[in-house]
């Protein structure tokens, strides 16, 4: 079963950057994900992920999503999702997560609270 | 014969059958039975046991030194007499004289159907036959962690590694005494990934937990398997449901360093008061369904994925239970699409049909059969994830045999007794001998 993920750094500045995610994020496409959204860190400890255009998030998809949360807090940063689907939403409630991560409906709101505000007037 | 002789009979079949058993492999039962059945007027005992997805009765064979089963086909469970004689756990006639079908029950736990042929029909030939049977059905299980041929036997298609593993450390899938029938399904059967169901009786409580380790691979069965284990240790250490989570995350991390997560519900049922007591760590929340109609599932505020250390704190919630309410653990693999927009078998449906074949009075293990084909005949024969059911039943306070245990779990009814109107006696050879 061949899956597709897009992994896409679509903006940044300073500390924050933006990635835009879009397709499946499944096992076959989490250790992709993980790898090309932990590479972005080393500049910017900040990821928002734009997530309006994620099909599917799968348990192993999930998990990379938490560790990635981990790692951003190592480096001293966070991970904002934005626009989340419904069926991520849901998971984020059931687990808990929702609570550890947070989730703002769009883009711009998330760059507004991301990172203390880094993008206002950026 | 005499009353005397034949009850002489009886007695030496069984002890016959008992000490031979001492020094016996699985291989020579079916011709021990054969011929130590002889001695009660059975003339013929042949075993078929049911495979692991309920579908197919295989006649057990082996060095037969009766040769009575070589040359006996298969059978469907579906449409067979014999079939409907597993599925409704009743005594059926076959098609020859004096030839029945008998269900084949270790406690609660359905392994398959004997057929039988007796020179008597009557009371003592069905007590006689129950008895074998149950005797029968005790040495089979015995041998289960010893006989490859049996695991064989109950399979119909090549297991996966995880399956191998996980069908040898859950418990049995049905359990019933006075207090509680506990029954449990698993799909697909041969090739789980990271699906667990567990269940222990432990003085009045009986501990309920279900798990879900992330994956479809080798990998989450072994994280599976690693969460069960730490989850009985820290249990049987004495751990309550939040400190027996917080082991098996403890676990889980030491090994996978937050790369795994379970997600699981832990639960304790007190049969003596009907208090249910849960920790949600990440699941689907448990549902309870009561009665013919209604069903609400059980809010609890979720802690974290066991193995994401993610820090929020778990919460042990209660709920007072009434007799006859049934508690059912599941895993997303019963109600949710694996593939966006993939087909979703739903929680309403889910919930549906355990109330209607309750209300049908089918026995809770011949629901969850039912239950399972007919997801896999909604995803058209092919489930992209785990499918995992547990529903215990609280029947009350008291621990002895009842017939209300008896009847949701399939036993046959003991002679001269008359429980419930049998469902679906639609077949003409249907009758009870």
């Amino acid at each position: 079963m061949n899956t597709t993920l897009h992994v896409e750094l679509t903006e940044s500045h300073d500390r924050t950057a933006v990635i835009t995610v879009a397709g499946d994020l499944d096992l076959g496409t989490a250790p992709d994900f993980y790898q090309q959204t932990t590479a972005a860190l080393e500049r910017h400890p900040v990821l928002v992920l734009d997530l309006a255009r994620l099909a599917f998030c799968d348990s192993s998809g999930f998990n990379a999503l938490l560790r990635l949360r981990r790692r951003t807090q190592e480096a001293g940063g966070e991970v904002v999702l934005a626009a989340p689907p419904g069926h991520l939403l849901r998971l984020l409630a059931l687990t808990g997560a929702e609570a550890v991560l947070p989730v703002h409906g769009s883009l711009s709101e998330a760059l507004a609270s991301a990172g203390g505000g880094a993008f206002d007037g950026g | 014969m005499t009353d005397r002789e034949r009850d002489a009979g009886g007695r030496a079949m069984l002890a016959g059958m008992l000490a031979d058993s001492h020094l016996m492999p699985i291989e020579l039962l079916p011709a021990k039975a054969a011929e130590h059945a002889g001695a009660a007027g059975f003339t013929e005992v042949t075993v078929f046991l049911a495979d692991l997805r309920g579908e197919v009765l295989y006649p057990l064979t082996g060095d037969t030194l009766s040769g009575s089963s070589r040359d006996d086909p298969p059978l469907r469970i579906e449409g067979t007499v014999a079939g409907r004689a597993f599925q409704y756990g009743e005594v059926l006639a076959a098609g020859g004289p004096g030839q029945w079908w008998v269900p084949l029950l270790d406690g609660t736990e359905r392994l398959g159907v004997l057929r039988v042929t007796s020179a008597h029909d009557d009371a003592r030939a069905r007590q006689d036959i129950d008895s074998f049977a149950a005797l029968l059905a005790l040495m089979i299980v015995g041998h289960r962690n010893t006989s490859d041929t049996l695991a064989e036997l109950v399979r119909t298609e090549p297991m996966n590694i995880a399956a191998e593993m996980q069908w040898t450390i859950m418990p049995p899938r049905t359990f019933a005494d006075g207090r509680v029938v506990i029954s449990a399904v698993m799909e697909p059967a041969h090739s789980i990934s990271g699906d667990v169901f567990e269940y222990a009786i432990d003085g009045p409580l009986v501990h309920l937990t279900i798990l879900d380790a992330m994956g479809h691979d080798t990998a989450a069965g072994l994280c599976g398997a690693l969460a069960l284990g730490a989850c009985r240790n820290a249990r049987r250490g004495g751990a309550d449901l939040l400190a027996t989570g917080e082991a098996v995350e403890a676990a889980l991390i030491d090994q996978y360093r937050r790369k795994r997560y379970v997600t699981g519900v832990l639960a304790t049922l007190d049969t003596r008061t009907g208090v249910l007591s849960w920790v949600n760590r990440g699941h689907l929340p448990p549902v309870v369904i009561r009665g013919s109609r209604w069903s609400a599932n059980l809010s609890c505020r979720p802690a974290h994925p066991m193995g994401t250390d993610l820090g929020i704190e778990g919460t042990v919630c209660d709920e007072q239970l009434q007799p006859g309410d049934r508690v059912v653990l599941y895993t997303d693999g019963i109600t949710e699409a694996r593939r966006a927009g993939g087909p979703e078998f739903g929680l309403a449906r889910f919930t549906d049909f355990l109330i209607r074949h309750h209300a049908d009075g089918l026995p809770v293990p011949e629901t969850l059969r039912r239950l399972t084909h007919a997801i896999l005949d909604y995803h058209n024969g092919r489930l992209q994830d785990d499918a995992t059911v547990l529903i215990c039943e609280w029947l009350g306070p008291t621990t002895g045999p009842s017939e209300q245990a008896a009847a949701l779990t399939g036993l046959p009814e003991p002679e001269g007794h008359r429980r419930r109107s049998s469902p679906e006696h639609d077949t003409p050879e249907g009758g009870r001998p």
